[in-house]
């Protein structure tokens, strides 16, 4: 018979799933209001107020202007009908009825193509233009798929007229216009105004948006922009841009989108006055996560318990329980700074660079397909450890990968291209693991959300483009080395030959004999690098407090804003100028209160998701998970070509995860993918029928000589034996009630090797033990 | 019902998946099992522990390898080196036991070690003199407890084992500098050792993996934990390394070890290089500040730091010629010299640099296995990553000369040195040799290892590269010296603009027993002068028998043993007919089809009833290739001179293709075992009689006798019948290795001469 006082229902049921749901949307709507709220009750630049009121609205500005511009003036009217939708004209292979447009507009000189010449010039008729096809279908005069588009009586079908009676070129002028002055002008910004607004519970506000150009000149473009809520619960915006707030407080973005330009406004509702209060601290994530805190009004939790702390850095930075030693050390020691002194005895410990190895080779795909692959897992794991225990700076770090010659046994570092082969591949998987910047899209189009179109895509992957390879003498490896020559892409759409550019950011002039990858990691760790830095910062960030400042960690876009723009804007800076030091990094995270703020929440905070006003629990990984029952029950697993004693987290590659189904079945990754979501953190019932009763567990409890034996063996009282199992599992001493269970159970069933079997696995399948918290 | 039925169909389904699995198990474990393998037996000498003597001094070694019987004793590449036999108590040969002797004048470096066994000389194995004093560790140091405490400034000889790690402890002060170094690849060992350098607290200090060792300096008085293992937890007796731990303080001249030589660097140097009449290059020399040169030069320098470009500007006149040649893989270093020349062309914008050359690799001799599972070309490298290529001046005026590395990106290390030279022409050559193998879709790479250990009517071939420096065109004659009595070499030349030739070991069927070093050279006109070259010979570290699992590893040897067994001929003769002087000459005209007969002697019988030739001959490769009947004795082998376009003149030519014979594996040796095991049974049955009366004596006899007492006896007995299990465990053993097994091997035939004589119509 087993116990069940330490049984703890792991999953929830459906019902509780929707309460945790409904929880989990107000603190959702919590967090996003605690940031905005921030920036709104700071000054709100009333510049671009100004300048839209003083701006004319787009139409005006054109007859003005005595001239229209396809791009700047009809392709706005095309993209705000939607004629330029992925899912109208604009679909992938032939558009609609053989009518194809770009997506969004963003190729202007194929659209005039579609429109003027195309079909042999039949969509437009600038003898009578009001009969042209193109209007006439707009209009709904004749059957379109689409239905009718634009009134007769709208401006903007007046000028799409208008400029087909003039000729539809790309740039048609009036008389008096100085067209060699037009043609060169260019849309260079958009803003919206307000950016940011407190507001009230239903209240509604009409959004304005400013297109300034490359000439200076400014128009209202609000009837044109595009607006997109993320979150309709919280607020909705009309086609022309009105908002209205829902009932619930929080906040959203409101994406507007013009031209393949992007500006967001933020409008949040606030929760409560602000705190009174807040912990006092030198550190920097404390002072912007508490300022966060006071203005929301949201009161932290309490600092955490020593057994909690030690029990949640040694997993965080270590990736196990920690030692007996350890316990033993940080429990003997009275010194004010026991929690600094044993986080930098972590930190330099060798788990750590275990740990961390772990976490990286999954992202760089450290994967084994083939026996053969072995060396080069090894080799690659070893360098990216030994690289994290010595502290290689991380700008070190990723410019040794990203440039990485010769061959993997001289050099580890180039096993990453024996895995990453394709040069799209390699800079789809560089810009997001290092930049966080997703740019997959831009290979086929311009990205939709983004500014970054196929000429950004093509011009980073020229950065591989002299990425030369060599047979060796080991099967499917090459050696790697810059092939000498100009290194160029081709955009394949334009068919363009584009010179290297890093994400918009001319890499200068570079020599024949010059590896444009060495050009690029030079700019990945420049100061200015918006990308690099912030990429970092986040991951680890999410890392300790298990919910990024951008989620997901790897999408930072404008139209993605972080939760806490000024504590992610420290923290870079800080990274920055600590010299890319990781160790640091992690220091200064795990050593901020926000850090040792308790699980436990208040009653104000237990809503709260985002804003880290509490520690939010997260259940141990795969591996973490794997080795702590090891660890506890003294058992020790033999993993293949590996010495006897290594843990789960030092494996090399994913190839374990076939011959240890606790691994998959608790979602270790199979580093086939940059993105860490390929790391399974939800709860399965694979899960829970796997701790309550798979055979491996079972066995790893029967070990011989294991802790169950060793306790019922020993000669001690059942307290002291159970004070050993509590302390290793949770650094803590068990409850009055906790042992009066537990002795109530082993009295009555003669305390043998299986009843403290039993005991172990109780402990195991307990929250406390399954997360850290 | 419907659920019980579907339950009971997919039992049955899991059934015949079962079954079919099963079946394919099986299948795929009895072609395993029946799988040819590749190679006649030949003597390798696979392990000596330890691998090296400190100069001056002596060592046992133990050696172990495959088909090591009758050992004739164990022998060095540097007669210097001695090896004499270990004796047990009764003065007796203890097997496989040497004592090993350096001279103390003898320099630091590496011989090499084979033996001389039944079927001949062994594969060679790398043995080291070193300057420290030794250590062979006998036992395992698994954890740092258990770690062997060691002195700085000497040298320990391990093993490492399987998914294991050894540590060491030693003592330093405070301010010492040591050196950490471990020899393993360079010393012909498997393993890619892992140094880890911690305090006693285990506090890791230094890290290597790319066998670059560790140079460390001391910050507190301690002791120090040197961990070792291999970079994928490999190990067994193959796994074998030498750590040396060195005070750099001490003034000792000993950094690294001394490995062995890689195929590419047998084009290094060129002849009459000195490399201390180098100038070393002036750094900051790169496109903003190029170092001024002038020609003919010779530089040292180093790609550092990380991504160095090193420019050199010269001034050149119109048509002057000159070779440019840059060496830094060949040194040792894990490099790919890139180099460009550019001219300096002023323009509107000032000076601009245009390229006028672009400096090549060195090619390989020949085209190299592509390494595939399917062997289709030589694994030996005689290419490299360094460059040569000829400079002419087009114009007057300022040049350029660029170099960079191509893996030195990111990589900061001095050791990532370079010589460059630029001369005027030089021609000359080099030569690298090794043994020839068959195309076969097999991954056994068993037979690249093997030693010239030659059966009596055996020849083996051997391909030779050439390195043509400069420009240089001559044909180069191949020469064989120091063969053994019975011995002959025929030599396919390396003709003119060509690469690669053959040479055509032949040992007579009464060739006698015997070894020897031999040399092959090369030699041609270099200067206006007659040259010879001494060819460099390779050959793999180990016998590779999967090549999935694990790559050739080809390096330079110092000598060429060869040898000639008497224990057995060789599976096969196939020779074309000797005119009446003995010799094998065959004649034919200029365009005519010439018909050579071939007489085949077999000893074995052999798989399939045809034998597959190609040809070797200059001007012959193209030779379709034509099959012989391997059941006959004779055969003909038909060459279309007209189709081939062979002009008049003598050609040295033989024959070779892959056959699969039945070989029989040292059969005498059952004959050996039976008489032993006679021998001992008689002895166990004299013992039982004698027991018998003993035993009967002492029921009756009331006074001790004089003869050995019962229980003396019933001792001898029980050994005796231990010996005779043994005995006959020995004759199992010898009748299995004596069954029948299929092994594929190159078979060429004996070379011959073919003079083409002028057609009538010609004379």
């Amino acid at each position: 018979m087993h116990i069940q006082p330490f049984r703890v229902r792991c999953y929830l049921h459906s019902s509780h799933r929707v309460k945790l749901l409904s929880k989990l949307l107000i603190a959702f709507v919590i967090a996003l209001s605690a940031s905005l709220l921030l920036q709104a009750n700071e000054p709100v630049d009333s510049s671009v107020d100004s300048a839209i009121s003083s701006a004319l609205p787009w139409h005006e500005a054109v007859k003005q202007s005595g001239s229209i511009h396809f791009a700047n003036d009809i392709v706005p009217i095309l993209t705000k009908a939607g004629c330029n939708m992925g899912i109208c004209h604009a679909k992938a292979g032939g558009g609609q009825n053989g009518f194809e447009l770009s997506l969004l507009g963003f190729e202007p000189e194929l659209d005039l193509q579609q429109i003027v010449v195309q079909g042999r010039g039949r969509r437009v008729f600038p003898a009578v233009p009001e009969s042209s096809l193109l209007v006439r279908k707009a209009v709904g005069e004749i059957p379109h798929g689409g239905g009718a588009r634009l009134r007769v009586d709208s401006p903007e079908y007046k000028l799409l007229v208008e400029w087909i009676r003039r000729g539809s070129n790309a740039e048609v002028n009036s008389a008096t216009a100085n067209s060699s002055q037009l043609a060169k002008v260019a849309l260079t910004q958009v803003e919206v105004a307000p950016a940011t607004m407190l507001m009230q519970p239903e209240q509604s506000l009409q959004l304005r948006v400013l297109a300034s150009y490359s000439d200076g000149s400014k128009r209202d473009v609000t009837s044109l922009a595009l607006f997109e809520s993320n979150n309709t619960a919280l607020a909705t915006v009309s086609d022309l841009g009105n908002v209205t707030c829902g009932q619930l407080p929080g906040s959203a973005a409101i994406m507007v989108r013009y031209q393949g330009h992007v500006a967001v406004f933020r409008p949040a509702v606030p929760l409560g006055p602000p705190l009174k209060d807040i912990p006092s601290s030198d550190n920097l994530v404390d002072q912007h996560v508490f300022s966060n805190l006071q203005r929301l009004g949201i009161p932290p939790s309490d600092r955490c318990d020593d057994a909690t702390f030690l029990r949640r850095v040694c997993i965080d930075l270590t990736g196990r329980l920690p030692t007996d030693e350890e316990r033993q050390r940080y429990w003997q020691s009275t010194s004010e700074l026991r929690r600094a002194q044993l986080v930098d005895e972590l930190l330099m410990h060798t788990d750590y660079a275990d740990y961390f190895a772990n976490k990286w080779t999954s992202l760089l795909k450290n994967r084994r397909d083939d026996a053969n692959d072995l060396a080069a897992n090894f080799a690659f794991h070893a360098w990216v450890r030994d690289n994290l225990q010595s502290g290689n700076p991380y700008d070190q770090m990723v410019k040794q990968l990203l440039a990485a010659t010769g061959t993997i046994m001289s050099n580890p570092a180039v096993a990453w291209y024996k895995r990453v082969k394709d040069p799209k591949e390699q800079l789809e998987d560089i810009s997001q693991l290092f930049l966080g910047v997703r740019l997959q899209c831009a290979q086929c189009h311009h990205h939709p959300f983004e500014k970054w179109s196929q000429d950004d895509y093509y011009a980073l992957s020229a950065c591989f483009s002299r990425v030369g390879r060599k047979p060796t003498g080991v099967q499917n490896e090459d050696m790697i080395f810059h092939q000498r020559g100009a290194a160029v892409a081709t955009n394949v759409r334009t068919g363009q030959q584009l010179k290297p550019r890093a994400l918009g950011t001319d890499l200068g002039n570079i020599e024949p004999s010059e590896d444009p990858r060495l050009k690029l990691a030079e700019w990945m760790r420049s100061p200015e690098n918006p990308f690099f830095a912030r990429a970092l910062v986040n991951r680890y960030w999410k890392h300790f407090f298990h919910v990024g400042l951008i989620e997901p960690e790897d999408d930072i876009r404008d139209t993605n804003p972080p939760s806490n723009p000024e504590l992610l804007g420290a923290l870079e800076s800080h990274f920055i100028q600590g010299g890319f030091n990781l160790r640091e990094l992690a220091r200064l995270l795990v050593l901020s209160q926000a850090y040792q703020l308790s699980s436990q929440p208040n009653d104000l905070n237990r809503v709260d998701t985002q804003n880290f006003s509490r520690f939010y629990p997260r259940r141990l990984t795969a591996e973490v998970l794997f080795d702590s029952i090891d660890q506890l029950v003294g058992a020790q697993t033999t993993f293949a070509n590996l010495p006897a004693g290594t843990r789960a987290i030092a494996l090399p590659d994913n190839s374990y995860n076939r011959a240890v189904p606790f691994l998959k079945v608790f979602g270790r990754p199979e580093n086939s993918s940059v993105c860490e979501c390929e790391r399974v953190r939800s709860a399965n019932l694979a899960q829970s029928l796997h701790l309550l009763n798979a055979g491996d567990l079972k066995a790893k409890l029967a070990h011989p000589g294991g802790l169950a034996e060793r306790l019922s063996q020993s000669t001690e009282k059942l307290g002291a034996r159970l004070e050993k199992v509590y302390q290793a599992s949770f650094c803590r001493s068990p409850t009055t009630e906790e042992v009066g269970a537990v002795t109530q159970f082993v009295t009555a069933t003669a305390s043998t090797k299986q009843d403290f079997e039993d005991v172990l696995w109780a402990v195991i399948n307990s929250k406390e033990f399954l997360f850290n918290h | 019902m419907q659920a019980i039925r579907q339950q009971r169909l997919q039992r049955r389904s899991s059934g015949l998946i079962a079954t079919l699995a099963a079946t394919f198990v099986l299948i795929l474990t009895a072609s395993q099992g029946l799988a040819q393998s590749v190679c006649l037996p030949a003597p390798r000498l696979l392990t000596i522990f330890p691998m090296g003597v400190q100069a001056g001094t002596s060592v046992e070694v133990s050696i172990t390898g495959e088909n090591l019987e009758e050992l004739a004793g164990l022998f060095f590449s540097d007669p210097r080196i001695v090896a004499v036999p270990m004796l047990d108590d009764k003065q007796m040969p203890i097997a496989n036991r040497y004592r090993v002797t350096a001279p103390a004048d003898f320099a630091p470096g590496l011989v090499e070690a084979f033996v001389v066994a039944r079927l001949g000389v062994s594969s060679s194995r790398v043995f080291s003199i070193g300057a420290l004093p030794e250590v062979a560790q006998s036992t395992a140091s698994a954890s740092v407890k258990d770690a062997l405490a060691i002195q700085i400034g000497s040298t320990v000889n391990s093993t490492m084992i399987a998914r294991g790690m050894n540590h060491y402890r030693f003592s330093a002060k405070s301010g010492q500098k040591i050196r950490i170094v471990c020899g393993s690849r360079g010393v012909d060992s498997k393993l890619d050792p892992v140094l880890v350098l911690s305090n006693a607290t285990g506090r890791v200090l230094a890290t290597d993996r790319l066998g670059n060792g560790i140079d460390h300096t001391v910050d507190q008085d301690g002791d120090y934990i040197i961990k070792v293992h291999d970079l994928t937890f490999q190990g067994g007796p193959e796994f074998f390394y030498r750590l040396s731990l060195i005070d750099l303080g001490s003034g000792s001249n000993v950094s690294n070890f001394a490995s062995t030589r890689h195929v590419s660097q047998y084009s290094w140097p060129p002849q009459g290089f000195d490399s201390s009449r180098s100038t070393h290059e002036a750094e900051p020399n790169d496109s903003k500040k190029a170092q001024q040169i002038e020609l003919p030069c010779q530089i040292s320098g180093a790609f550092y730091p990380a991504a160095d470009v090193d420019c050199f500007e010269f001034k050149a006149s119109k048509g002057q010629a000159w070779w440019i040649e840059i060496a830094s893989h060949r040194l040792g270093a894990p490099t790919g010299p890139a180099a460009n020349v550019q001219r300096a062309v002023s323009g509107e914008s000032g000076v601009v640099w245009q390229d006028v050359l672009e400096l090549k690799d060195i090619a390989p001799p020949m085209k190299i296995s592509s390494n595939h599972y399917a062997y289709d070309g030589p694994p030996y490298n005689g290419g490299s990553t360094d460059l040569i290529g000829k400079f002419e001046a087009t114009e007057d005026g300022l040049y350029r000369l660029q170099i960079n590395d191509l893996f030195g990106g990111t990589r900061d290390s001095l050791g990532s040195v370079y010589q460059l030279v630029i001369r005027p022409a030089t021609p000359d050559f080099a030569l690298t040799g090794w043994v020839k193998h068959i195309e076969l879709r097999n991954g056994d790479r068993n037979a690249l290892s093997k030693p010239l250990a030659l059966r009596p009517g055996t020849t083996f071939a051997l391909e030779i590269g050439a390195f043509r420096r400069d420009g240089f065109n001559e044909p180069i004659r191949l020469e064989v010296t120091g063969l053994p009595d019975g011995v002959t070499a025929s030599v396919i030349e390396i003709p003119s603009g060509q690469t690669s030739g053959t040479v055509l070991l032949t040992a007579d069927a009464r060739a006698p027993k015997g070894h020897c070093l031999i040399q092959i050279k090369g030699n041609s006109t270099v200067a206006d002068q007659q040259a010879s070259r001494v060819c460099q010979f390779a050959s793999m570290a180990w016998p590779i028998r999967d090549h999935w699992q694990e790559f050739p590893r080809p390096r330079l040897s110092q000598v060429i043993p060869l040898s000639v067994t008497d224990s057995e001929p060789h599976t096969i003769t196939i020779q074309s007919t000797a005119n009446e002087s003995g010799n094998f000459h065959v004649k034919a005209t200029a365009g005519s089809m010439a018909s050579i007969p071939l007489h085949i002697e077999r000893r074995c019988d052999f798989s399939g009833s045809v034998l597959g030739l190609n040809t070797l001959g200059n001007g012959f490769q193209g030779v379709p290739r034509f099959e012989i009947p391997l059941q006959e004795t004779t055969a003909e082998a038909k060459l279309d001179l007209a189709k081939l376009g062979i002009a008049p003149g003598t050609y040295t030519i033989a024959f070779y293709g892959p056959a699969v014979a039945k070989y029989r594996d040292f059969p005498s040796a059952v004959n050996k075992a039976e008489t032993k095991k006679q021998l001992v049974a008689e002895r166990v049955e004299q013992l039982k009689q004698q027991l018998q009366a003993v035993k009967a004596s002492e029921a009756t006899a009331t006074a001790a006798t004089s003869g050995p007492s019962s229980s003396t006896l019933e001792q001898e007995l029980k050994s005796a019948e231990v010996a005779l299990k043994a005995a006959d465990n020995e004759v199992k053993a010898a009748t299995a290795r004596s069954q029948p097994q299929d092994i594929a091997d190159i078979v060429v035939t004996r070379p011959f001469t073919l003079e083409v004589l002028p057609s009538e119509g010609k004379k």
